[in-house]
C-alpha cells in the first residue's frame, strides 16, 4: 500500500489525561479513510498531531513520509472549529491562505479563482466574508483546503451546515479527490454519508481504536446473521424454525437464526414449511450499530445516550 | 522558521490593519487636525491677537492694594500696576477680568513677609503677576536710593535665555526646544507603540474568536505567525510615526513663516533639526527594543482569552503599568534625576515613556541612559521568552480564560 498518512502507537496526553493512547491507522493514495467516535474519543488531538499543530508524547506520525512540521505544504485542511476573517474580501482572503501554502501570489489568485466558480461563489470574490452564508463560508474554506493541490487532505466534519445540495456537491468532490489519487482522512458523525463514501473507517473510543477496516468487512464482522423476511400477504411464519428471536417490523419478520445456523438452512426452513417467501435478505448492521457494538465488545460498557461522532 | 511565510502573514497585517478607520483616522487625522489649527490661527490673526486666545491678555492692569504704604500716593506706580483701595471692590473687577490680578501686600509689611495674589484664572497670569511683583518689591526698594526713573529702570526683569548644556562636552540647547521637542516625541511614540501593540492584541483575539487560528497553524508554525504579525505592525508603527514626524516638521516650518518673530517656534524647530544624541539613542534603540516588549507580550496575553473582551482584560495590567511615567509627569519635569523617575526608567515596562520624559526634561548622564537602554533590552528579552511561550500555548486554549497563576505555569512550563 502506497501510504500517504501513516499513524503508529501515537499517543497524547494532556497533564494526567490521555486523549490518544496507541492509535494506529494509514491512509493510501487514492483511498478515503474514516476516522469515528463520540466527543472526546481523541479524534481532534490525532488530528491535531496529524497537521502539526500539536506534538504528540509517543509514537509516529509521517504524512508522505515525512514529520507532519515539515509537511504543511502538502496536506489540505479544513477544521472542525471553521472560521475565516469576517471583515476580509474573500478573494484576498484565498490568496494570502494561498500563498501560506507555498503558492506564488498570482498563481494563488488564478487557483481561488478557478475554485471560486467551480463551487459557484464567483460573484462573492470581492465582497467581505461576513456578507456570505454559512454554507457559502463552509465552501470557501473547503477551497482553502484544495486550492494548492495537496496529494492529502484531512475534512473534519465536511458535511456540518451545508444543505443537502451543497452535501452532493461536497460528496462528489471527495469521489473526485479520491479519484485523482489523493488520500483522503474524513470524519463526520453524519454517519450515512461516511457509508457512502469511505473505503475503510477506523473506530476510535477515548483514545484508543475499538475497530478498523473496510466498511463491508467490518459490516460483515459486526453482523449478528440478522434476517429480513417478507412473506406473501402478510402470511403468518411457519412454526418450529431454526431461530433464536422473531420480530414483525413494517410489514416484515427480523430473525435471529440459532447458534450454528446458516442463513441458507434458515430459508430452506422457510421453503420446507410452505412459507409463500418473497423476500429474503441478509441484514448487515449500519456503521453506527458497528461502531456501538464494537465499544460493547471492546470494553463491555453501552453507548446509549452517547451521540456517535466523529 | 520560514521566512517568506513571515513575510507573507506580515504584509497581510500591514495592509489590513492600515486600513482599519481607527489607524486612518489616528495617523493622518492628527496632521489634518493640525493643519486646520494653523490654517484656522493664520485665519484669525489678522483680526485678533491669537497669543492672547491661548494665554489669555496678559496685557490687562494689576490692581495693587498697598496697604503697607512702600508706594507714597504721590509716587506713581510702573506699569501694568495701577492702585486700589477698595479690595472688595477690586477683587469683583478681577473676577470680571477688569484687571489680571490684584496683590494686596499687607499693613507693616517687611521685606520676606507674606503677601497675597488673587488670579482670575490661568497660570499664565500666575506667572506673569509673580514676576511683575518681583520688579515692583526691587523698584520700591531701589527708589529709596535711586531716583523713581532709575530704579524702574534698574528693577526691570530681563529676558533670560536658558540655555541646558547637552550630552556632548560642545552641544548647548534651548531649554523649552528641547522639552517640546522632547515631550512630543515621548507622547508620539508612546501613542504609536501601545496603538500597535493593541492592534496585535486584537488581530490575535479575533483570530481565536473566529475560530480562523487552527487553519492557520496548519500551514505555518505559530512562531512564524508571532513573528508575521510583530514584523507587520512594527512597520504599521513605523508608518505612523513617520507620517506624524514628517506632517509636523512641515506645519511647523509653516507655523515660524506666520510667527516670524514667536522665537519659540524657531527654539523648537532649531532642536528638532539637531537632535540631541541622547534622543535619538531613544529613537533608535529605545522605541523598537520597547516595541518588542508590550508586542510579545500583548500577542502572548492576547491568546490566552476566548475572544477579545477577555484578551483586553489580560493587556490591561500591562497597559496601565506602561503609563504610569505620565500619570506622574511631573516628578520628570522637577528633576529628571531624580529617584522615581530614575526607578521607572530602570523598568523594563515604564522605561520607554520613563526614559523619553526623562530626556524631555533635561540632560540625563550617558551612564544612566546605557543603564535604562540595558535593562529594556533585558525586558524586551524576557517578553520574547514569555510571550512566545504563551502563545505557542494560548492560540490553541479554548473555553475558560485562564487565572493568573494559571498564566504563569504556562510560561514556566508551555508543554
Amino acid at each position: 500500500m502506497n501510504a500517504v498518512v501513516e499513524v503508529r502507537h501515537l499517543v497524547k496526553r494532556y497533564g494526567n489525561f490521555t486523549a490518544v493512547d496507541g492509535v494506529s491507522f494509514e491512509v493510501a493514495a487514492g483511498q478515503v479513510f474514516a476516522l469515528l467516535g463520540p466527543n472526546g474519543a481523541g479524534k481532534t488531538s490525532t488530528i491535531r498531531v496529524l497537521m502539526g499543530i500539536l506534538y504528540p508524547d509517543g509514537g509516529e506520525v509521517r504524512l508522505l513520509g515525512m514529520p507532519p512540521q515539515e509537511a504543511r505544504e502538502q496536506v489540505g485542511y479544513l477544521p472542525e472549529a471553521r472560521g475565516l476573517y469576517r471583515e476580509a474580501r474573500l478573494l484576498e482572503l484565498l490568496v494570502y491562505l494561498g500563498a501560506l501554502k507555498g503558492l506564488r501570489t498570482a498563481e494563488a489568485r488564478r487557483r481561488a479563482l478557478a475554485w471560486l466558480e467551480r463551487f459557484g461563489l464567483s460573484e462573492w470574490a470581492e465582497r467581505k466574508v461576513h456578507e456570505l452564508s454559512h454554507g457559502m463560508q463552509q465552501k470557501a474554506q473547503l477551497v482553502a483546503a484544495l486550492m494548492h493541490d495537496p496529494p492529502v487532505l484531512v475534512l473534519d466534519e465536511p458535511f456540518q451546515g451545508l444543505d443537502p445540495v451543497n452535501i452532493q456537491l461536497v460528496k462528489r468532490l471527495v469521489a473526485d479527490l479520491r479519484a485523482e489519487g489523493k488520500g483522503v482522512l474524513l470524519s463526520s458523525h453524519q454517519l450515512v454519508h461516511v457509508e457512502a463514501l469511505a473505503d475503510e473507517v477506523a473506530l476510535i473510543n477515548r483514545g484508543r481504536i475499538v475497530a478498523q477496516g473496510p466498511l463491508e468487512a467490518l459490516r460483515r464482522q459486526y453482523a449478528r446473521g440478522d434476517i429480513a423476511v417478507g412473506l406473501a400477504e402478510r402470511a403468518p411464519l411457519p412454526p418450529q424454525l431454526p431461530v433464536q428471536k422473531a420480530e414483525a417490523r413494517h410489514g416484515l419478520w427480523y430473525l435471529l437464526p440459532e447458534a450454528d445456523v446458516t442463513p441458507q438452512e434458515v430459508l430452506r426452513a422457510l421453503v420446507d414449511a410452505g412459507a409463500p417467501v418473497e423476500r429474503f435478505e441478509v441484514v448487515y448492521p449500519s456503521l453506527e450499530e458497528v461502531f456501538l457494538r464494537a465499544v460493547e465488545e471492546t470494553s463491555g460498557e453501552t453507548m446509549a445516550g452517547e451521540e456517535v461522532q466523529a | 522558521m520560514n521566512l517568506r511565510k513571515v513575510f507573507h502573514v506580515a504584509v497581510y497585517e500591514y495592509r489590513t490593519n492600515f486600513r482599519r478607520w481607527g489607524y486612518l483616522l489616528v495617523t493622518f487625522g492628527l496632521p489634518v487636525f493640525g493643519a486646520l489649527l494653523l490654517w484656522g490661527v493664520q485665519a484669525l490673526k489678522a483680526h485678533t491677537d491669537v497669543g492672547a486666545l491661548v494665554t489669555g491678555d496678559l496685557n490687562k492692569p494689576i490692581a495693587l492694594a498697598d496697604q503697607a504704604g512702600l508706594f507714597p500716593s504721590d509716587v506713581g506706580l510702573p506699569k501694568p500696576f495701577v492702585r486700589v483701595r477698595d479690595i472688595a471692590q477690586a477683587k469683583t473687577a478681577t473676577r470680571a477680568g477688569d484687571y489680571l490680578a490684584l496683590v494686596v501686600i499687607p499693613p507693616g509689611y517687611a521685606p520676606g513677609q507674606k503677601v497675597t495674589v488673587f488670579i482670575g484664572s490661568g497660570i499664565a497670569a500666575g506667572s506673569k503677576v509673580l514676576t511683575e511683583l518681583q520688579a515692583l518689591l526691587l523698584y520700591a526698594a531701589l527708589q529709596k536710593v535711586y531716583s523713581p526713573e532709575k530704579a524702574r529702570r534698574l528693577a526691570e526683569m530681563p529676558n533670560v535665555d536658558l540655555v541646558l548644556l547637552g550630552s556632548s562636552a560642545t552641544s548647548e540647547e534651548n531649554s523649552n526646544g528641547r522639552f517640546a521637542v522632547g515631550y512630543a516625541l515621548s507622547f508620539l511614540f508612546f501613542i504609536a507603540l501601545f496603538s500597535s501593540a493593541g492592534y496585535l492584541l486584537q488581530s490575535v483575539a479575533k483570530e481565536k474568536e473566529s475560530h480562523i487560528m487552527e487553519l492557520l497553524l496548519s500551514s505555518l508554525t505559530s512562531l512564524e505567525l508571532l513573528w508575521g504579525k510583530v514584523l507587520g505592525l512594527a512597520a504599521l508603527a513605523l508608518t505612523q510615526v513617520t507620517v506624524w514626524l514628517v506632517s509636523m516638521w512641515l506645519l511647523g516650518t509653516q507655523a515660524v513663516s506666520i510667527f516670524p518673530r514667536y522665537d519659540a517656534l524657531q527654539t523648537v524647530l532649531a532642536q528638532a533639526r539637531h537632535p540631541d544624541p541622547q534622543l535619538l539613542v531613544a529613537v533608535v534603540i529605545i522605541m523598537p527594543l520597547s516595541y518588542l516588549t508590550y508586542g510579545l507580550l500583548m500577542a502572548g496575553l492576547g491568546s490566552l482569552g476566548s475572544n477579545l473582551r477577555e484578551s483586553q482584560q489580560f493587556s490591561a495590567a500591562i497597559s496601565l503599568i506602561a503609563a504610569l511615567p505620565f500619570m506622574v509627569n511631573f516628578l520628570f519635569f522637577l528633576n529628571p534625576n531624580g529617584v522615581v523617575p530614575r526607578v521607572l526608567s530602570y523598568f523594563p515596562l515604564t522605561a520607554p515613556s520613563a526614559v523619553l520624559l526623562r530626556l524631555a526634561s533635561g540632560q540625563i548622564p550617558w551612564w544612566d541612559l546605557d543603564a535604562a537602554t540595558l535593562m529594556i533590552a533585558l525586558g524586551a528579552l524576557l517578553s520574547l521568552w514569555a510571550g512566545v511561550r504563551l502563545f505557542r500555548v494560548g492560540v490553541l486554549v479554548s473555553g475558560k480564560k485562564p487565572s493568573w497563576r494559571e498564566v504563569w505555569r504556562i510560561v514556566r512550563n508551555p508543554a
